[in-house]
């Protein structure tokens, strides 16, 4: 990736508070910001997991009705 | 034996009204139609224990209504109501989406099943009428900002691989 793309996406980053960057010269260094990712994990995590296991109880219970019908059947 | 699917709804945001979740269930459409839309099947799987469903009617039919509701642990009540918009069974349903906890909020919630090789898929969307709606989805639990935060992170990382 060219070098002001980098710095393009490590801008954006930066904006929304996941890297910090400090300048030392002519350089500017840029850190992960674990405070800011950790709600945005945590979030995902969460919402992920609310919506998984809403649907996974479907695809139980569906497994357990065609287990029923399999045994009517025989 | 078909090996469970737990855990693999991939849940997309593809604009700033819309929440779209997909789902593969190794079951027939018909079937799967039934357990979504039926209040006797709805009950079974609708809560999470130890919440409990106290309330589920569904009147399946276009201008028809749909109110379920449930009780937390703590003692917590959310409930759902809505109208429908669209009934094609065995393929989609499209409903007035209201949830007691947004009083404000308006949404449109859209199930489609579709079923190839034995495999139904099933995609279930929430459009909101205003991203002030939806953004109440973003502040689950209170992290507001963070899906915000989450789509700028995703088109950051999208645009790279440009």
């Amino acid at each position: 990736m060219p070098q002001p793309h980098v710095s393009r996406h490590l801008r954006v980053l930066s904006e929304v508070g996941l890297v910090r960057c400090r300048a030392e010269g002519r350089h500017r260094l840029y850190r992960l910001a674990p405070d800011h990712l950790q709600p945005l994990h945590t979030w995902v995590a969460k919402y992920e997991r609310a919506i998984n296991d809403r649907l996974d109880r479907i695809e139980d219970y569906l497994t357990e009705l065609q287990r029923q019908g399999d045994d009517s059947d025989t | 034996m078909t090996p469970d699917r737990h855990g693999s709804a991939i849940i997309t945001f593809p604009n700033e009204l819309e929440v779209v979740i997909t789902r593969e269930f190794d079951a027939p459409i018909a079937l799967v139609f039934d357990v979504l839309t039926k209040p006797e099947h709805v009950s079974k799987w609708g809560a999470t224990p130890p919440d409990r469903m106290t309330e589920c009617s569904i009147d399946l039919r276009v201008g028809g209504s749909y109110h379920s509701a449930f009780l937390t642990g703590d003692g917590t009540v959310f409930s759902f109501h809505g109208t429908y918009l669209e009934v094609e069974p065995p393929l989609r349903t499209v409903e007035t989406w209201h949830f007691n906890c947004w009083p404000d909020v308006e949404a449109v919630e859209a199930m489609e099943l579709r079923e190839r090789d034995a495999v139904t898929t099933f995609t279930w969307s929430l459009t909101f009428n205003d991203q002030a709606g939806r953004d109440h989805m973003t502040g689950f639990d209170g992290q507001q900002d963070s899906l915000d935060e989450m789509e700028n992170i995703l088109r950051s990382l999208l645009a790279i691989r440009d």
